[in-house]
């Protein structure tokens, strides 16, 4: 056998092991996650009869659309921000605990994220319901008048959000906590910081990459839900989510589908780059810290040599 | 006196960590409680009963919505775990520079919320002629647990020392019986792991068989969208027990196999280890 045909043969061999390795999942992911983005964009420029910007003009005339764009999106602001105010304590808590007791707590933990959330929705339903065991505790403490709940308004559905993201935030910051030694809050401590001080120049500049992956985590789906609001929202409660839902399941329009798409998804993916140039300001800024900053750096170098 | 704050220092954690659990569990124990409970509309007193768990076993919708979402689920679960793994041995051991391309594929298909990913998917099965269909739904599922699935399996990988599979090879096994006496064993538990995880996503995901499963055809998740809406319903209370109790036997595999579900959600969620120490 002449050398070309050795060669030709294993690089033959090596195309069948990859097609075969790899294949299923790249053919999965450009079909299935690249062509759509493709197409919606597609479907956004293409009518009926050709191409036009009638879509896009729709979206930008329309008194109703934009700023239920910017109710979502601050919606999800507001749930992600609660979910952090909330998850960080125990988040915190639990990264102090024996490691042994960890898997166990983080477990119970993640039990409700991943029981299936139409569960949870309907659990919240039920809780929170007129008359419901919530409302009637309430009652029986005198706070609120038993009969009368907040359910199908909006609070219902960021009561709802908040619940539903609250394990994952607890998950991700119980892990960066984690990476914080015990040693290096008592070394601040010792040099003289205070609580606030502790908190401030140690514990925080240390999250602060966790606290956007959560971040990132909780606000794209919030910014995207749907459900959520249908169920538990009331007439007042609807979401962008739910207009981008309507236009397949109800209206049968697929080109505002696209166009409401390609909008949200853009939005989410600004807010994420924000994230991301914040992330890496905060990070430079800590590190500059590290070194020494403008103020000290003289002697720090000479203490770090 | 520092023993008695740091006594007070591990009473504040306990209770912020009771406390957040009870948030967490409230509405679930609520559900639990109800399943027993005799009374049509939930109200009390409290009056046991297993009536709920009977009319669930005699109700043909939920049975059938109920071992839908199981096939589906496992189906899918197979499927992550074959094509998932392979393509993770691919990723580690033949072509590691095709590893950017691929991490930002599987990152994409969980950062696009659902709901776009889901209309986007439905539109390409429109083009191609399938339209909604339990194939779509399949294939829609596979791609938002595959993240997950090679995500737990690359870790593993990475971290398996390359000496053990050489000394096999220079105990004179082939390269084959090599892959399958000491690597495989060696991923097995990261592999069932991320199956099991692909299992849990695709039981779970509304969005995607929302947006792709035929009309009329409802699993488990469509199934309780549709009942919901008409208010309290004492047989889903019986269900949601059952399925709640499957989630913790779940969690508890998911524990032993790959070491927690934290580590099953970090790979995805948090800050990539390998970059986290500079």
């Amino acid at each position: 056998m002449t050398g070309p045909a050795i060669a030709t043969r294993a690089s033959a061999r090596t195309f069948l092991r990859d097609a075969v390795l790899a294949g299923p999942v790249v053919v999965l992911l450009a079909v299935l996650v690249a062509v759509p983005l493709g197409l919606l964009a597609f479907r956004s420029l293409i009518g009926v009869e050709g191409p036009t910007l009638a879509g896009w003009d729709r979206l930008a005339d329309s008194p109703i659309l934009l700023p239920l764009l910017g109710k979502s999106l601050r919606l999800a602001t507001v749930v992600t921000v609660a979910t952090c105010i909330l998850a960080w304590p125990a988040g915190w808590a639990i990264s102090r605990t024996a490691s042994r007791h960890r898997p166990v707590l983080l477990g119970l933990v993640v039990v409700p994220y991943l029981t299936s959330y139409l569960l949870l929705i309907y659990a919240v339903l039920v809780l929170i319901a007129p008359g419901g065991p919530m409302m009637s505790a309430l009652g029986a403490l005198g706070l609120a008048d038993a009969r009368s709940s907040f359910l199908y308004t909006p609070r219902a559905t960021t009561v709802m959000l908040v619940y539903e993201h609250l394990p994952i935030m607890i998950i991700v910051l119980a892990a960066a906590s984690e990476r914080i030694p015990d040693r290096l809050l008592e070394a601040a401590r010792s040099l003289g910081a205070g609580r606030l001080a502790v908190l401030r120049r140690v514990v925080l500049p240390l999250t602060v990459p966790s606290l956007a992956a959560g971040f990132a985590l909780v606000f794209v789906p919030v910014a995207g839900s749907f459900v959520e609001a249908q169920i538990l929202g009331g007439p007042d409660g609807l979401l962008f989510g739910n207009v981008i839902a309507d236009q397949v399941t109800r209206v049968n329009d697929p080109m505002m589908a696209a166009v409401l798409s390609l909008t949200l998804l853009t939005a989410v993916l600004i807010v994420l780059g924000l994230l991301q140039a914040l992330r890496r300001s905060v990070g430079t800024f800590v590190r500059a810290r590290r070194h020494g900053g403008p103020v000290r750096s003289g002697r720090t170098r000479v203490l770090a040599g | 006196m520092s023993a008695v704050t740091s006594q007070g220092r591990v009473l504040v954690r306990r209770t912020t960590i009771v406390l957040t659990l009870g948030l967490l569990f409230l509405p679930l124990a609520v559900i639990v409680l109800l399943s027993f409970n005799a009374s049509r509309y939930g109200t009390l007193p409290f009056e046991f009963t297993l009536r709920w768990y009977t009319e669930l076993f005699g109700r043909g919708d939920l049975f059938v919505a109920t071992r839908r979402s199981i096939l589906l689920s496992t189906g899918t679960a197979l499927a992550s775990a074959l094509i998932g793994t392979s393509v993770s041995v691919w990723l580690v051991r033949h072509r590691p520079r095709a590893l950017p391309v691929v991490s930002a594929g599987l990152l994409s298909a969980v950062t696009i919320p659902w709901l776009i990913l889901g209309i986007g998917m439905l539109t390409v099965f429109q083009t191609l002629g399938i339209g909604r269909s339990t194939s779509a739904v399949f294939l829609g599922s596979l791609v938002t647990s595959l993240p997950y699935q090679v995500f737990i399996v690359l870790a593993r990988l990475r971290a398996l020392d390359p000496s053990l599979e050489e000394a096999a090879r220079s105990l004179g096994a082939s390269a084959l019986r090599a892959q399958a006496r000491v690597v495989v064993p060696l991923i097995s538990s990261a592999v069932l792991g991320g199956a099991l995880m692909a299992f849990t996503i695709t039981f779970n995901n509304f969005v995607i068989q929302y947006f792709l499963m035929p009309f009329g055809v409802r699993t488990l998740p469509l199934e309780i969208y549709t009942l919901v809406r008409t208010g309290y319903k004492p047989d889903i209370n019986a269900l949601s027990t059952l399925v709640l109790l499957a989630t913790v036997v779940l969690i508890v595999a998911l524990q032993r196999l790959v070491g927690g579900v934290q580590r099953t959600v970090r790979p995805v969620a948090g800050p990539r280890p390998d970059r986290g120490r500079d």
